[in-house]
């Protein structure tokens, strides 16, 4: 047993597969609407889902708390840039950035609140968040339209060039969820990253180092809500329209579980997931009246048995598979 | 006033159905710190369960009642022993409350594959005609929707101080580790707590379905409205939920028919979560469980 | 040279026990004190009333010039204390080396902006931390297993990465609850060893501590505690015939 069989395997296991799955990725986004150009609209819903889901990684896979919230401040998103674009007429970018950046704040706010609870009662907190969201998208209707919705909302407009098409918004969403993909892994691989799961860990013995865990998961908190942000503003330019039955509380259970199955550690999980839950139903009824169930299951099994995700479990049985376990090494000391 | 005492009546059967909701999940807490929000969804599917045993087998809807209630108080026991028992060994809380989720997503998934889409309902247990009470017109089957949910808190009250079991279970809920130390089966506890809640959803889902229409969707409105009776009232506290199940169906019936049913649902959430950052354990919860 | 760490009259009640009673300490600079007691005596309370986690009703804690009483825990280790726990509370989805490089925490703070987009500072950072934290990992031959989930390793490893990461942060003084728990023989040989090397590398340690051929080892000044008072406060060979030691330990071979 020498030093090189146990320490680099683990590392340029990582790595390798990252690099391979990022070459594979860009050359399916790419080549996609040309493959499939029936189903563009399920791959921006995918992208779309994909942001609000990319931005939970943080909170949920390093500080280890569980936002159900995502749905509010996706309305905010697209329900905010629906009116600071028809009501005064603001730049569509604009308004997108600043409701993210609002969402962003408001989070902070309602973090300080809301992160002092132990545990899932913080989830419970944010799943009334989601059912404030669905009701007052119903209620409100002087501000969101109620039931039949806002219409007319514009494209999103981008250095004079208009994102209209499906195709349009689907490489746009690819570059974004990229840029986000990109951001995430940063963080998780820096000394943030490693602060947030300590505190996900343990925050009493994160503090003994120094951290600040409340500011950490309301940082976390804040970042979750300003990509849901950018998500709704997002489709709502492409859908040129936004309703309740966008943003319901099943939807907000659904990002959770996308993230939940597709892993909450990595950048890819949240692909798996959203292709999983909003990919698999549209390629038939019989999906579709499946899926819900599969899902459940799904779910139940991943969040008792591999708590890492599908990929997250792929990377611990790759992993397993080449190296041996390090306390053979205890008999060379 | 005829009226207002209409829509609180129908709020207040509303609300017996969320009671028995969050009665479910309190007693599944107190026991296991488990907060299940599962409950709703199987309501949904007890109803559904006895809607077609009626339709499809003839049997009256009455009897369909403690069919449903033995079927559904076993079948949660082996649910939480497959499901739940695994996950409680290995998952940190929070993602118990995911599996919770996905039990409850699973459930509505099975409505969908079972039922499809469609809205269901089932004839009143004891006809159609209305009793008439001083002056108001009421179905028959919001006395059997009270009665459901006085039978439940009494045989509960009865359980809990008059048998040994009981005595165990409210040991286990005041102090799992020491009850273990005193032989008590906190595993076998939480399977009968489960076992409980499932005899209160059939009994919930049974009775309610006459009145209401329910389908696969109806899973999360239940679920939503079990979680916050349960919260408010106070995690844990059966007084509590029930309370709390009553006054959101009271605040809904009221709103819904003067107001707008959504606003009575903000209010409710507006409650909830001024009670988390208030005073995290509810109206009559105790306090020691939920702060850092 | 005044000693790093003046503890004077610090007393502690919880429910009306006594849990730690008008307690003296001073530990000098470069030197190895150990607190040892039966259980109960105290020690773990007085650990964490000098860190912090709890505030003693009288009492002051001096540090290095700074008065610790009143301080949140999370200001120490910029002072200059890092502290272990009892059961090796290293983060099990962190490798080795990540947690070591966690624990010089304090010289990089909350850096969000600049961690997100990788900016230059971070990417230098980055490169720092990872070779000070491979130092570490060598000088505590544990470079094997860098690469490894921290929480895969044997409990001796685990502890001497807790070590590496309480090293981590450059501290002057480093506390030490119960290192050696749970370690077999050549374990805590290895462990007494660091230690050494530890101290000769200019930092003080307190350790708590109940298995004695490590603090009969290691120790410069061993303090012994029972009922939350101080009834010894020597050097090891002299605490050892102690007669009030011996019947506070009531049989504890030594």
């Amino acid at each position: 047993m020498t030093v090189a069989q146990i320490a680099p395997v683990r590392v340029s296991a990582a790595t390798g597969r990252t690099w391979l799955g990022l070459a594979v990725g860009a050359l399916a986004a790419l080549a996609l609407p040309y493959l499939i150009p029936t189903q563009m609209s399920l791959l921006v819903t995918v992208g779309i889902f994909y942001l609000a889901c990319i931005g939970l990684t943080p909170l949920i896979g390093q500080a280890g708390q569980v936002s159900l919230g995502q749905t509010l401040f996706m309305a905010i998103g697209a329900y905010g840039a629906g009116l600071l674009t028809l009501k005064w007429q603001w730049p569509t970018a604009l308004a997108a950035v600043v409701l993210a950046l609002f969402c962003g704040g408001l989070a902070l706010i309602f973090g300080a609140a809301f992160l002092r609870l132990r545990g899932y009662y913080f989830a419970l907190a944010t799943l009334g968040l989601a059912v404030a969201t669905a009701a007052l998208s119903t209620a409100w209707i002087s501000v969101t339209g109620g039931p039949s919705g806002m219409v007319d909302i514009p494209s999103l407009s981008l250095f004079g060039y208009e994102v209209f098409s499906d195709q349009a918004n689907f490489y746009l969403l690819v570059v974004l969820g990229g840029i986000a993909a990109w951001i995430t892994t940063n963080l998780r691989t820096s000394q943030t990253g490693r602060a947030l799961a300590a505190v996900g860990h343990d925050s009493v013995a994160a503090g003994m180092l120094g951290i600040n865990a409340s500011r950490y998961k309301a940082v976390a908190f804040a970042i979750s809500a300003m990509t849901a942000s950018l998500a709704g503003s997002l489709y709502a330019f492409y859908l040129r329209f936004f309703s309740p039955e966008i943003i319901t509380v099943t939807v907000a259970f659904s990002i959770v579980i996308m993230v939940a199955i597709g892993g909450s550690r990595s950048a890819f999980g949240p692909l798996i997931g959203a292709l999983v839950i909003q990919g698999v139903p549209q390629m038939g009824q019989t999906f579709a009246t499946w899926v819900p169930l599969f899902a459940g299951l799904v779910l139940i099994v991943v969040m008792t048995y591999f708590p890492g995700g599908l990929w997250g479990a792929i990377g611990d049985a790759v992993g397993a598979l080449r190296r041996p376990a390090p306390s053979h090494a205890k008999e060379q000391r | 006033m005829s009226d207002y005492l209409q829509s609180i009546l129908g709020g207040l059967a509303d609300g017996c159905v969320y009671a028995l909701i969050a009665l479910g999940m309190s007693v599944i807490y107190s026991i296991s710190r488990i907060i299940s929000l599962a409950q709703g969804g199987f309501v949904v599917l007890a109803a559904l369960c006895a809607v077609s045993l009626q339709s499809g087998l003839g049997i009256s809807p009455l009897a369909t009642l403690p069919i449903m209630v033995v079927i559904f108080s076993v079948g949660m026991i082996g649910v939480a022993q497959i499901v739940i028992q695994p996950a409680a060994k290995r998952a940190t809380p929070e993602r118990l409350l995911l599996v919770t989720v996905g039990m409850l997503q699973a459930v509505g998934g099975l409505l969908l594959i079972g039922w499809g889409n469609l809205p269901y309902t089932m004839p009143a247990f004891t006809g159609d005609a209305p009793v008439k009470v001083a002056g108001l017109s009421l179905p028959t089957q919001y006395f059997w929707l009270a009665g459901a949910l006085a039978v439940s808190v009494l045989g509960l009250w009865l359980l809990l101080t008059k048998t040994d079991i009981g005595l165990a279970m409210r040991a286990t809920a005041s102090n799992p580790g020491a009850a273990a130390l005193q032989g008590i089966r906190v595993d076998r506890m939480r399977l009968i707590a489960f076992g409980l809640a499932g005899a209160m959803a059939a009994l919930a889902g049974t009775t309610i379905v006459p009145i209401t229409f329910l389908q696969f969707t109806t899973v999360t409105p239940y679920a939503v409205a079990g979680f916050i009776a349960a919260v408010v009232g106070g995690l844990g506290s059966n007084m509590g939920a029930v309370t709390g199940g009553l006054l959101l169906g009271l605040l809904q019936g009221v709103f819904g028919r003067y107001w707008n049913a959504d606003l009575a649902q903000l209010t409710a959430i507006a409650l909830l979560v001024a009670v988390l950052v208030i005073r995290p354990q509810g109206i009559f919860g105790t306090p020691e469980r939920v702060r850092r | 040279m005044s000693p790093l760490l003046t503890v004077r009259g610090l007393s502690r009640s919880f429910g009306g026990v006594a849990a730690v009673q008008s307690v003296d300490l001073e530990v000098e600079q470069g030197t190895i004190r150990a607190v040892i007691g039966p259980n109960g005596a105290g020690k773990t309370t007085l650990l964490d009333l000098v860190t912090g986690f709890t505030k003693p009703d009288m009492g002051t804690v001096d540090f290095d010039g700074h008065q610790l009483v009143g301080r949140s825990p999370r200001d120490l280790p910029s002072l200059g204390l890092m502290r272990t726990f009892q059961s090796a509370r290293l983060v099990p989805s962190l490798t080795v080396r990540e947690n070591v490089m966690l624990g010089a925490y304090r010289f990089t703070r909350a850096r969000f902006l600049s961690d997100a987009l990788r900016l230059p500072r971070t990417r230098r950072e980055e490169r720092e931390l990872r070779s000070r934290a491979d130092e570490l990992i060598g000088f505590l031959d544990l470079t094997r297993f860098a690469d490894s989930r921290a929480t895969d390793l044997p409990a001796g490893a685990q502890r001497l990465v807790e070590v590496a990461r309480g090293l981590a942060g450059a501290p002057k003084l480093l506390l030490l609850d119960e290192p050696a728990a749970g370690l077999d023989d050549s374990e805590t040989r290895e462990l007494a060893d660091v230690l050494h090397a530890v101290r000769e590398g200019g930092v003080t340690m307190v350790l708590i501590e109940h298995n004695m051929s490590l603090v009969l080892a290691i120790s410069d000044q061993v303090t012994v505690m029972d009922a939350g008072k101080v009834i010894a406060d020597d050097v090891p060979s002299t605490v050892r015939e102690d007669a009030a030691v011996r019947k506070a330990y009531l049989g504890v071979a030594s």
